[in-house]
């Protein structure tokens, strides 16, 4: 195979991968060819922080003589990967996209980074974000704003932006993020991939910069669900050395894709998910499920408890912990924060600690509540991921005013509910807007039911070609 | 909010947390902040005496799908 350098680039990353390790391409051409993107493309999307073109081109020498040895690492081999700045590495400097932390060299590396090591990945440096991870929109004032491969005049939503935008642009072939109100989800179907928060506590969280102890998860972007499940079944499972991970077994989740949705119970929600929907995203939902229909599966309407009230008990746990978290810095260098961040942190610092101990001892009747309503009639939940089409990069732009805290409750109202619950979500572009943005639902399951999700999202990838969809050169 | 909680809100930042507080920061945090705690409070009648937060990761993997 020797395809052009965008043909290179524009592979998923279970076709890259499959190609390196059958000797049809090399690793060394295709991280070259991604890195000739990214002198081309970075200077209009500002989706890396850091950039280590070298390293990553010396690792991919080091992939190729492997091979030609015999020698696979496993399922990622000579796959080109970046993640989220706030994934320590030891030795390399990890900013959290803030002013704060621009110097901060960890000395230990997460869990998740040497687990994609192992399993063969290569990296290429470290992906633009809301500063400490705060923000639906990718907006950074100290990094500059992340910028939409599909429109650079648009948001790549966020926190995750720098890995929406870098995976959507084919600029590497996947990246981590991490959610903790909808920070991979959002910038995922914003820019057109698919992306997964895995439930509460199956991916370690050791070495990764923490919003909220209590509901942070890491998860992938990545351009398929294929993609997702791959990279996923690398990342997920115990680690000693984060106690807060769950020992429950890790599925063969890119095993359990095929199968279809032949039979399987999709819920669409009759209150608060659809609300102030517009009506070019609705349009869009509703042929999703046509889809689905079309494909075997079982539309069942339900009505979801306490929704409306999830996002307020998410807000209670998310400031309270942020807040300690922060605290010596609010202290110290409050100025250092851009105005909508430190507002949001600050706010835990008037929550009593009876609030907050209460929002998390709910956490299991509400769970229960769910449980019974909703997952015991069906197997996944469907709903609208953003209400309305991407907004502008200059319309969010509000600083720390209340508009803009405002802006940031609207764009993650469908997605906070799920952060508190600590269920997984998997959001599958689904379309596109008039302005030419992606449109996308997620899928939303039972405590540890990924591969249900996956399996879900699959299913559509295989009638539908949202995902293959590849955005015009923003230059 | 009236002026008096306001004040007290600023005092106990100053005293507690040494942290400065400006109005304008308070104007915007007050309504999120107003509209948690009533979420918490609505569902907080419901609270077992023997519950506490370690509850929920084993209760997470009763209820897996």
């Amino acid at each position: 195979m020797s395809g052009t350098a965008d043909e290179l680039c524009e592979m998923d990353m279970v076709e890259v991968a499959e190609a390196i390790r059958t000797r049809k391409v090399s690793a060394v051409e295709v991280t070259g060819a991604c890195i000739q993107r990214i002198e081309r493309l970075q200077p209009t999307l500002n989706c890396f922080i850091s950039i280590e073109a070298e390293e990553a081109l010396k690792a991919a020498e080091r992939a190729d003589e492997e091979v030609a040895r015999g020698v696979i690492r496993g399922p990622l081999h000579g796959v080109l990967l970046a993640h989220k700045d706030m994934l320590y590495r030891a030795g390399k400097v990890t900013t959290c996209g803030s002013k704060i932390r621009k110097d901060f060299v960890p000395s230990y590396t997460a869990t998740v980074h040497a687990r994609l090591d192992a399993a063969g990945a290569l990296n290429l440096g470290t992906l633009n974000m809301s500063e400490f991870a705060f923000g639906p929109t990718g907006h950074n004032g100290h990094w500059g704003h992340c910028r939409n491969p599909w429109n650079p005049d648009h948001i790549t939503g966020g926190s995750s932006s720098g890995s929406g935008a870098a995976v959507a642009g084919r600029l590497v072939y996947g990246a981590l993020g991490s959610d903790t109100g909808g920070s991979v989800r959002l910038p995922a179907g914003i820019c057109g991939l698919a992306g997964l928060k895995p439930t509460q506590g199956r991916v370690s969280r050791y070495g990764v910069m923490p919003l909220s102890f209590s509901l942070d998860q890491i998860g992938p972007l990545t351009r398929s669900v294929r993609d997702c499940a791959r990279i996923f079944s690398v990342i997920a499972g115990h680690d000693p050395k984060d106690p807060t991970s769950s020992t429950m077994p890790v599925d063969d989740y890119e095993a359990r894709l095929s199968g279809g949705v032949r039979g399987m119970r999709i819920g669409v929600p009759t209150n608060f998910f659809y609300e102030d929907v517009s009506d070019e995203v609705r349009a869009c939902i509703e042929e999703s499920l046509r889809v689905f229909r079309e494909l075997g599966a079982e539309i069942v309407k339900v009505q979801v408890p306490h929704v409306d009230i999830l996002d307020g008990l998410s807000n209670v746990i998310m400031a309270s912990e942020a807040a300690t978290i922060h605290g010596n810095w609010l202290r110290a260098r409050p100025d250092d924060y851009q105005p909508q961040v430190r507002q949001r942190i600050m706010a835990g610092l008037f929550y009593p600690a009876t609030k907050y101990l209460e929002a998390l001892d709910l956490r299991p009747k509400v769970v229960a509540d769910v449980i019974d309503a909703v997952f015991a009639s069906v197997d996944v939940l469907h709903a609208p991921l953003l209400p309305c089409p991407v907004p502008r990069i200059d319309e969010t732009d509000l600083g720390g005013s209340s508009e803009a805290h405002a802006a940031v409750g609207s764009l993650s109202r469908l997605t906070r509910p799920l952060n508190y619950l600590g269920f997984p979500g998997l959001t599958v572009p689904a379309g596109f807007d008039g302005n030419g943005l992606p449109i996308a639902f997620q899928l939303l399951g039972r405590p540890y039911a990924e591969a249900t999700l996956l399996r879900a999202g699959h299913a559509y990838q295989t009638a539908t070609d949202w995902h293959r969809r590849v955005p015009d050169h923003p230059e | 909010m009236n002026d008096d909680s306001r004040h007290s809100l600023h005092a106990s930042a100053r005293a507690l947390q040494e942290i400065e507080l400006g109005s304008e920061d308070v104007e915007v945090m007050l309504p999120t902040v107003s509209k948690s705690l009533t979420a918490v409070s609505k569902l907080a009648p419901r609270i077992a005496f023997e519950d506490e937060p370690a509850l929920y990761a084993p209760f997470m993997e009763r209820v897996k799908g």
